[in-house]
C-alpha cells in the first residue's frame, strides 16, 4: 500500500486526537475516583508527627482518631463509642467494633501501644507534650481502657481528637513507616512528589466508603492547583487561594466550601523592648483597621479578629469579648502618651517574604501604625530564617499565622501565654499575673459551667494585657467540581482539620 | 598522558571546591532544619524535642566534623539520606534526574525543529518580511519569562480549550499516553525561549557562511539551491549553534524550576528548591554535586576529545 504524505498526516492527526480523547474518556469513566489536588506532598509518612494541614487531609482518609468533631463542633465518638470520667482522675473509654485495614480488630492493647510510642523521647509526635497529662493507660478488657491522670483533667476527651493523634495497629510501624490504620481508605501507591493512590478499606467500621478510590496529586503552586480544578484535572483542591475564591464561586462548574473565620493572623510581642508595657501593646491593637486586612490581604474572604479565637456557638464564645479590639486611634495615642511615648517610638516587626499573607500583613501593619506615630521597620527573611530568628527572639513584635488544634478553650493557652517556653510562635519576655494559674484551673475543672466562667476571666486578662493582637481570620476553603457531594467542614478555627469527616465525600 | 591526568585531577579538585562551597553555605545560612521539620503549619515544638531530634540526626556535632563525614560519604559515592523523610538522596535523584532530562530533551527537539529551519529560511533572504517578523517574534519569545509563557499556555490549552491537562506527572510505565500528554506543555514552554535562541544563532551563523567562496563555487557548479543551503551552508554554520545550544541545555539542568513549578513536574529543580526551603542539607548537597559532576564531566570529556583530535591543545 502506498502511504502518501497526506495519508500519513491524517493518520498522525487521528492518532493524536484518539490519544487525547482517550485520556479524557478515561477520566470520565473513572468518575467514582475522587482526584485531589493537594497543596503539599506530605514531607514523610511517619505517624503522629505534624506533617502540615495538607498532610493531615491525607492521613485523615487513612487513619482514625478515638474521638472526632461533628460539623457543629461537638465531640463525637470515632473509634470509641463512649467515654466518661468515672473518677476525677480516671477517664474510661469503650471501643467500637472497628477493624484495621488488615481486618484485625482495634483493641485496647493497640490503643495502649500508641500511647507508649508517642511518649517515647524521640517519637517526634505532635501531641508528645499534650499527652504528658496521661500518667497511665489501664486495660480493662479488649474493648475498654482507662486513662489515668495526676489530677482532674477536663481536656482529656478533646485530646483524643487532637490532629495527627490517630490509632494504629500495635507494632505495625515495624512493617511500614505509616503503620496500619483503621480509616476509610488505604494507601496502595505512593511516589514522593508525584502522587498517592488510595483504595477503599473494606473493613471500615462505618461501612463501605462511598468512593471507588482516591488519587492524590500534589500541586505546590496555588495557581496550578486552581487551574487543575478549573480544567477538570482534579475534583477537589485544598488551600484555595483567596484571590481565586470569587472566580470559583462564580463558576457553575465548581463549588467552594469555606469557613470565613478559619485560621487567623495575629501579632506576638517581645517584652525586651517597648512592648514590655501593656499600654503600648494595646495601642497597637487599637491602632489597626482590621477590615483593610480582610479586604486587601484576603480579598474580602475572611473576618476581622477583634478578640481571641473562640468558635462562635461554643459556650466559651462571648460577643463582647469577641469584639474587644476595635479601631480607636485616639485611644491608641492616649495609651502611648500614658506610657510616656507621646511622640511615638520605633520598633522592628519580624515576618517573612516567603508567604504573601505574612508579608502583606506586615506591610499593612507598618503603614497603619505609622498613622499613630509608631515607626515600624520590617524584617522579611525567608520562612526558615524567620523561624530561626523568631526562636532566637529577634524583633519587637512578629506577624503570626495559626489555627487551633481543638475546640476546647484550653487550646488558646499555647498561643496567648507569654510565660510558656519561648518559641517563634508566641509572645515572650513579659508575664501576665494570674494567667497561667487560671488556665490551670480551667483545665482541672470538670464542670462546664464553671469552666465557662474561668475562661471568660482568662480571655479578659488576655484582652486587657494584649498578650497577642488579633488581626484577621482568613477564610479556609476547599474547591470542588460540581459533581462532588458532601464536603462537611468543621467550625471556624478548626476548619483546617475538616478532612476528618471527608469519609462522607462522594462523586456523582 | 600527563596532560590527561592533570585534567582529571583538576576536575576532581573543582568538584571538591563545589562540594565545600555548597556544604558551608547551606550550613551557615540561617534556618534550622529540625525547627522547620517540627514546625509544620503553626506547630511550636518543644525545645527539648528539637534538641533530641538534632542529636538523632547528628546535627549537633561541629560543622567541621559533619563536613569531613560528608566528604567521606561522597568518596564512597554515597549521597546520604534526607533529613526530612530519611529516604536515600541518590535514589530520589535517580528518579527525578531522568524526568528533568526528559523535559529538556523534549524541549530541545521541539526547539531544533522550529529554530533550525526558520533560521535557515530567514538567512536566505534577511530583508524579507518573514525574516523581520521572525526576528521580532524571537525577541519577544526570549524576553517573556517562562512562568508567564507557562501560565498563558495553561489558561489557553487547559482552562479555555480543555485540550491538555493543566499539569502533573504520570510515570511512563503507568500510562504512556497520559505521560506524553502531560509532557507537551512544559516542554513547549521551555522550547519557546530555546527555539528563539536556536533561530537567532542559526540565522546569524548562516549569514556569515553564505557569502563565502565555497558557497559561491557550489552555486556556480549548478548545485541545487536547497542542497547548497542544507549540505554546504548549514553544515558549516552548525558549530556555533551546537556550542550555544549545548550551553543552554546545560543551564536547564538545574534551571527548569519555574516550569517544573507551574506544571507540577516533579524534576530535579523542584527537589533542590524543596531541599533549600526545608534546609535538607543532604538533599541540597546531593543535587548540586550531581549537577556539578554532570557539568564538570561533560567539560572533561570535551577537553579530552579536543586533546585527542588536536595535539596542540595538550601543550
Amino acid at each position: 500500500m502506498h502511504l502518501s504524505r497526506r495519508h500519513l498526516l491524517k493518520l498522525v492527526t487521528a492518532a493524536g486526537a484518539a490519544s487525547m480523547l482517550g485520556g479524557r474518556l478515561a477520566t470520565a469513566q473513572a468518575a467514582q475516583v475522587l482526584r485531589i489536588g493537594l497543596s503539599t506532598y506530605p514531607p514523610h509518612f511517619r505517624p503522629w508527627a505534624n506533617i502540615g494541614w495538607s498532610g493531615h487531609l491525607l492521613f485523615s482518609l487513612v487513619n482514625r482518631n478515638l474521638i472526632n468533631y461533628d460539623e457543629q463542633g461537638n465531640l463525637v465518638g470515632e473509634l470509641v463509642e463512649s467515654w466518661a470520667a468515672v473518677e476525677p482522675d480516671v477517664w474510661e473509654f469503650r471501643l467500637r467494633d472497628a477493624k484495621f485495614h488488615d481486618g484485625t480488630p482495634v483493641t485496647s492493647e493497640d490503643v495502649k501501644w500508641n500511647f507508649e510510642e508517642i511518649a517515647k523521647e524521640n517519637s517526634g509526635a505532635y501531641m508528645y507534650d499534650a499527652l504528658k497529662v496521661i500518667k497511665e493507660v489501664e486495660i480493662v478488657d479488649d474493648k475498654t481502657f482507662r486513662l489515668l491522670t495526676a489530677g482532674p483533667v477536663a481536656t482529656v476527651p478533646a485530646l483524643m481528637a487532637y490532629p495527627f493523634f490517630t490509632i494504629l495497629k500495635a507494632e505495625s510501624t515495624d512493617v511500614e513507616p505509616q503503620g496500619i490504620g483503621a480509616g476509610p481508605y488505604k494507601i496502595v501507591y505512593a511516589e514522593k512528589g508525584v502522587g498517592i493512590e488510595l483504595e477503599p478499606n473494606e473493613h471500615y467500621f462505618k461501612g463501605q466508603p462511598p468512593l471507588a478510590g482516591i488519587s492524590v496529586t500534589a500541586y505546590a503552586d496555588e495557581s496550578g492547583r486552581v487551574a487543575a480544578v478549573t480544567a477538570g484535572d482534579v475534583d477537589l483542591i485544598d488551600y484555595v487561594p483567596w484571590s481565586a475564591m470569587e472566580a470559583i464561586e462564580g463558576n457553575p462548574a465548581l463549588k467552594l466550601f469555606k469557613k470565613d473565620a478559619g485560621p487567623f493572623m495575629y501579632l506576638s510581642f517581645n517584652g525586651n523592648g517597648p512592648f514590655k508595657d501593656p499600654r503600648l501593646r494595646q495601642a497597637v491593637a487599637f491602632g489597626l483597621r482590621r477590615d483593610e486586612f480582610v479586604s486587601s490581604v484576603f480579598f474580602g474572604f475572611g473576618a476581622e479578629m477583634r478578640g481571641l479565637p473562640r468558635a462562635a456557638g461554643s459556650p466559651f464564645y462571648h460577643e463582647d469579648q469577641a469584639n474587644f479590639w476595635g479601631y480607636d486611634p485616639e485611644r491608641a495615642k492616649q495609651l502611648m502618651k500614658d506610657a510616656g511615648y507621646e511622640n511615638g517610638f520605633e520598633v522592628t516587626l519580624l515576618a517573612t517574604s516567603q508567604y504573601s499573607m505574612h508579608r502583606d500583613t506586615a506591610v499593612l501593619v507598618q503603614s497603619q501604625l505609622a498613622e499613630i506615630g509608631i515607626k515600624v521597620n520590617l524584617q522579611l527573611p525567608d520562612w526558615a530564617t524567620r523561624i530561626n530568628m523568631g526562636n532566637a527572639g529577634v524583633g519587637d513584635f512578629a506577624v503570626q499565622g495559626n489555627a487551633i488544634d481543638v475546640i476546647d478553650p484550653d487550646a488558646t493557652h499555647s498561643i496567648v501565654d507569654p510565660s510558656l517556653s519561648p518559641t517563634y510562635l508566641r509572645s515572650r519576655n513579659f508575664e501576665v499575673e494570674g494567667l497561667s494559674e487560671l488556665y490551670a484551673a480551667g483545665k482541672a475543672e470538670l464542670d462546664e459551667a464553671k469552666r465557662v466562667e474561668i475562661y471568660k476571666q482568662v480571655d479578659q486578662i488576655v484582652l486587657d494585657n494584649t498578650t497577642i493582637c488579633g488581626i484577621a481570620y482568613r477564610a479556609q476553603g476547599y474547591a470542588t467540581s460540581a459533581a462532588v457531594k458532601n464536603v462537611p467542614l468543621l467550625p471556624d478555627q478548626i476548619a483546617v482539620y475538616s478532612a476528618t469527616n471527608f469519609d462522607q465525600i462522594s462523586v456523582e | 598522558m600527563g596532560w590527561f591526568i592533570r585534567r582529571i585531577v583538576q576536575s576532581v579538585i573543582m568538584l571538591w571546591i563545589v562540594v565545600s562551597l555548597v556544604f558551608l553555605s547551606i550550613h551557615f545560612v540561617p534556618g534550622d532544619p529540625v525547627e522547620l521539620l517540627l514546625s509544620q503549619d503553626g506547630a511550636a515544638p518543644d525545645p527539648a524535642m528539637v534538641a533530641m531530634v538534632r542529636e538523632q540526626l547528628g546535627l549537633n556535632r561541629p560543622v567541621l566534623e559533619q563536613y569531613l563525614d560528608k566528604l567521606g560519604e561522597l568518596a564512597r559515592f554515597d549521597l546520604g539520606t534526607s533529613i526530612v523523610d530519611f529516604s536515600p538522596v541518590a535514589t530520589e535523584i535517580g528518579k527525578r534526574l531522568p524526568r528533568t532530562l526528559e523535559l529538556i530533551a523534549a524541549a530541545a527537539i521541539i526547539s531544533l525543529l522550529i529554530g533550525l529551519p526558520s533560521g535557515v529560511l530567514a538567512a536566505r533572504n534577511p530583508k524579507s518580511m518573514f525574516s523581520r517578523g521572525a526576528m521580532f517574534v524571537a525577541g519577544a519569545a526570549q524576553s517573556i519569562p517562562v512562568f508567564v509563557v507557562g501560565t498563558l499556555l495553561v489558561i489557553v490549552f487547559a482552562q479555555l480549550l480543555g485540550w491538555l491537562p493543566a499539569g502533573g506527572f504520570v510515570p511512563f510505565s503507568r500510562d504512556p499516553g497520559k505521560h506524553m500528554l502531560l509532557l507537551i506543555m512544559p516542554a513547549a514552554t521551555i522550547a519557546i525561549g530555546l527555539s528563539a535562541v536556536v533561530f537567532r544563532i542559526t540565522r546569524s551563523s548562516m549569514l556569515e557562511v553564505l557569502p563565502q567562496d565555497f558557497i559561491r563555487t557550489a552555486r556556480a557548479k549548478g548545485v541545487p539551491a536547497r542542497r547548497v543551503m542544507i549540505r554546504h551552508a548549514l553544515r558549516n554554520a552548525l558549530m556555533p549553534v551546537i556550542t550555544v545550544f549545548a550551553l543552554q541545555l546545560g543551564g536547564l539542568l538545574a534551571g527548569t524550576v519555574l516550569v517544573e513549578t507551574v506544571f507540577n513536574w516533579p524534576g530535579l529543580s523542584g527537589m533542590l528548591v524543596a531541599g533549600v526551603n526545608a534546609r535538607d542539607y543532604p538533599v541540597v548537597t546531593g543535587v548540586i554535586v550531581v549537577v556539578a559532576a554532570f557539568y564538570i564531566g561533560l567539560n572533561l570529556l570535551v577537553d579530552i576529545i579536543y586533546g585527542l583530535t588536536d595535539p596542540r591543545v595538550r601543550k
